[in-house]
């Protein structure tokens, strides 16, 4: 029992490390700088997460991680639980082959794959995102139309996969990040000049200098900026586009030479992000019309 | 009345009405009769504000009586004033040079050791030195203005702090002193003056704004009060309470989109704070800030439709192998009910006031509390929201049964066909 609780912990200080590390060189975005104007709270964003982690944490991550730890204890029986992991992908995860030879859960898979994950960082690095841009799209939406569009952004990314990728046709696809990719696409959309709070080693170290200058060429008028900050704010489209060049670039190659970039679906992200432009069919309709009158909160 | 009356009248004015402007009639009226009252001209000179002409006052006292001792320090402190104007710099009150600056702290020390020694008149005399360097001297200038008002000098009290505003200081405590002056003078239209200068005021902060927008309230003077807070809101583009109570004027001035556009401003801050949080659910009153255009349109609550719709159809392709062709009749019946169910769906809950079909139904026009009364649409009943709401969710439970025959018979089946899955022994060589 000890020996689990000392397990898990390590487990979690691992994450917390590797997150911090890996957020140095790239910066890890963990909340918006616009509070939710509409509702105090984004539940359906808190659900869609719920849904995913307990889908993964409860039915994927035993086999997986129990099988893994059998394994190293010289248990042969962790081979069979990391067997049954594998067929939990390839029977519920998205592949072209359910829907043009009509096996397996059919077209159901684009469901089922959009709330399954590999393992516990692809949860991780999924749901942050989804937490730092799903509530404001959700605020601009309303939780059920934002849920259409949730499933839609998915589903779009889901069959560019199908469609567009020469790599691995049968591969099996999970992940909620194509539908987040969309979430982000129409985040650039409606909030672009929004501040993105991020932790970003580089970017600490380089706004230092930054504001010394500042503070000296406006003088009071930086009165009250911390010289030092934890995090920094990067305007969002700086950050969503980025992320568009990191997915589109390598989408290319695997749309026309059928490269393989380890697994990371960027087909999916590229497709997912470019599904944001129907956001307009599912944004409020009072602020629909805020937007195009220029007053989008 | 003989000069020894009109002299003892002009006093009791000065002294017991506060009416400077009587007193120096009656004073001017009884030195033309006896130019030999030395203390006439002393009350005479404190009814002038101008330094020069209070010197000549200060003379004639002497003149008719060398001896008088309260004419000769009277006559110094006007000596020293004469000449520290000179030296005023009106362009930069609180910036004093260096030697300015510890001939500043060289008065107040000297004002120190005067009051020590029993003697106010000489301690006003070193502030007035200071305040010569530096109209808006943060301790000089409330200790000569506390003293003067005590003896009633309204005018030299007036004279200061006038100084100290051309000067153009920053300190809210002259202004405010100022207003509070021009009040008590009866100068009303002076002190509104010196508020709406103050409410421009960068270092006036929301509190003093506050106040002087309920003064010009009070007043009746609404426009004064919206152009200081909106002169305040340029000055203090962050501030929640200034942005909410511009909101509410505007409001109370009918400006309804005004009013939207100062509580929106509020509510962008952050919803965290008491005023965020009025501020937004002000905002809701004007929410949707929705013509009346807008709220009837099909065509809006169609565009909502057709997401749903679009659903069904991607849906619909998938379930036929990523080929129209094969989508067939029963799919395409799928699509259409998932995009009449969105539709419906979309009727009931945000989209209840849609022309014709909310007339159609009998419905009336929202009350004036549901919606702020700026809508004059009929809005559909709630037994037909409710039915249209029933049904569309029925359709939409249909669309999904006619989009997915093929997944739906492979999940039901109970020997559905096979498929590749790794064996154990490709995963693990």
């Amino acid at each position: 029992m000890v020996g689990d609780i000392l397990f898990f912990f390590l487990f979690i200080l691992q994450i917390i490390l590797i997150l911090f590390l890996s957020s140095l060189v790239l910066p890890t975005p963990i909340g918006d700088t616009g509070g939710v104007r509409y509702r105090t709270i984004p539940w359906m964003t808190f659900l869609l997460i719920l849904v995913n982690a307990i889908v993964f944490l409860a039915w994927q991550a035993p086999n997986l991680y129990q099988g893994a730890q059998a394994i190293e204890d010289g248990d042969q029986r962790g081979f069979m639980m990391i067997y049954q992991y594998v067929v939990q992908l390839w029977t519920y995860g998205y592949r072209t082959v359910f829907l043009r030879d009509g096996v397996g859960i059919g077209a159901f898979s684009t469901f089922t794959s959009m709330f399954m994950h590999g393992d516990v960082w692809h949860l991780l690095g999924n749901m942050i995102y989804l937490w730092t841009f799903g509530r404001r799209v959700e605020d601009a939406c309303g939780s059920w139309r934002y849920l259409a569009f949730y499933l839609l952004a998915g589903m779009v990314a889901n069959l560019g996969w199908s469609v567009l990728n020469r790599a691995q046709p049968d591969l099996p696809a999970v992940g909620a990040s194509g539908a987040i990719s969309g979430v982000m696409g129409a985040y650039l959309i409606l909030f672009p000049g929004a501040l993105v709070t991020c932790f970003w080693g580089i970017g600490m170290v380089l706004r230092l200098p930054a504001v010394l200058v500042l503070m000296v060429v406006r003088g009071s008028a930086m009165r009250g900026v911390p010289v030092w900050r934890w995090t920094v704010r990067l305007p969002a489209f700086m950050l969503l586009l980025f992320f568009l060049v990191v997915n589109a670039l390598p989408s290319f190659d695997v749309i026309q030479r059928g490269q393989d970039y380890g697994g990371v679906n960027t087909v999916a992200h590229l497709i997912g992000f470019l599904a944001a432009l129907v956001i307009f069919l599912y944004v409020r309709k009072d602020l629909l019309v805020r937007y195009f009158s220029g007053r989008f909160v | 009345m003989d000069a020894h009356e009109l002299y003892r009248a002009g006093v009791a004015a000065i002294r017991d009405r506060n009416d400077l402007a009587e007193g120096r009639r009656l004073l001017t009226e009884a030195l033309r009769q006896d130019p030999t009252n030395d203390a006439g001209w002393l009350w005479l000179a404190r009814t002038l504000r101008d330094p020069a002409k209070q010197m000549r006052c200060v003379q004639q006292a002497l003149k008719a009586n060398p001896n008088n001792a309260q004419a000769q320090a009277f006559k110094a402190r006007l000596e020293a004033r004469l000449g520290g104007d000179r030296l005023l710099d009106p362009a930069a009150p609180s910036v004093v040079p260096q030697d300015a600056a510890e001939r500043v702290q060289a008065y107040l020390e000297q004002a120190q050791a005067r009051l020590r020694a029993g003697d106010p008149e000489g301690a006003l005399a070193a502030w007035l030195d200071a305040l010569s360097l530096q109209p808006d001297h943060p301790m000089a200038l409330p200790q000569a203005v506390r003293y003067l008002s005590r003896q009633l000098r309204w005018d030299d009290v007036k004279a200061l702090l006038q100084r100290a505003l051309e000067a153009g200081t920053t300190r809210p405590s002259v202004y405010l002193t100022a207003i509070d002056l021009h009040q008590r003078l009866g100068e009303f239209g002076e002190a509104d003056d010196v508020r709406r200068r103050l409410a421009r005021l960068p270092t006036a902060d929301e509190a003093i704004v506050a106040d002087i927008v309920d003064h010009f309230l009070d007043e009746d003077q609404v426009h004064e009060a919206y152009d200081a807070l909106k002169a305040a809101v340029e000055i203090h583009p962050k501030s929640q309470k200034l942005l909410l109570r511009l909101g509410n004027l505007c409001h109370e001035m009918e400006a309804r989109q005004e009013a939207a556009m100062y509580y929106e401003r509020a509510a962008r801050l952050g919803v965290r704070t008491r005023e965020g949080r009025e501020a937004d659910a002000r905002l809701e009153q004007y929410a949707p800030p929705l013509t009346d255009r807008e709220r009837g349109s099909l065509l809006l609550a169609w565009r909502e439709a057709l997401g749903v719709g679009l659903l069904f159809l991607l849906m619909a392709w998938q379930d036929a192998g990523l080929n129209f062709y094969r989508l067939g009749p029963m799919r395409w019946l799928g699509v259409a009910a998932g995009l009449v169910g969105g539709y419906l769906l979309v009727t009931a809950t945000s989209s209840p006031q849609q022309r014709p079909l909310a007339r159609l139904l009998g419905g009336r026009p929202p009350a004036p509390a549901d919606d702020g009364g700026v809508s004059q649409l009929p809005v559909m009943p709630p037994a037909a929201r409710l039915i249209f709401g029933l049904v569309g969710v029925t359709l939409i439970a249909i669309a999904f049964y006619l989009v997915f025959p093929t997944a739906i018979t492979l999940v039901t089946q109970p020997n559905p066909p096979g498929f590749y899955i790794p064996s154990f022994a490709e995963v693990f060589g």
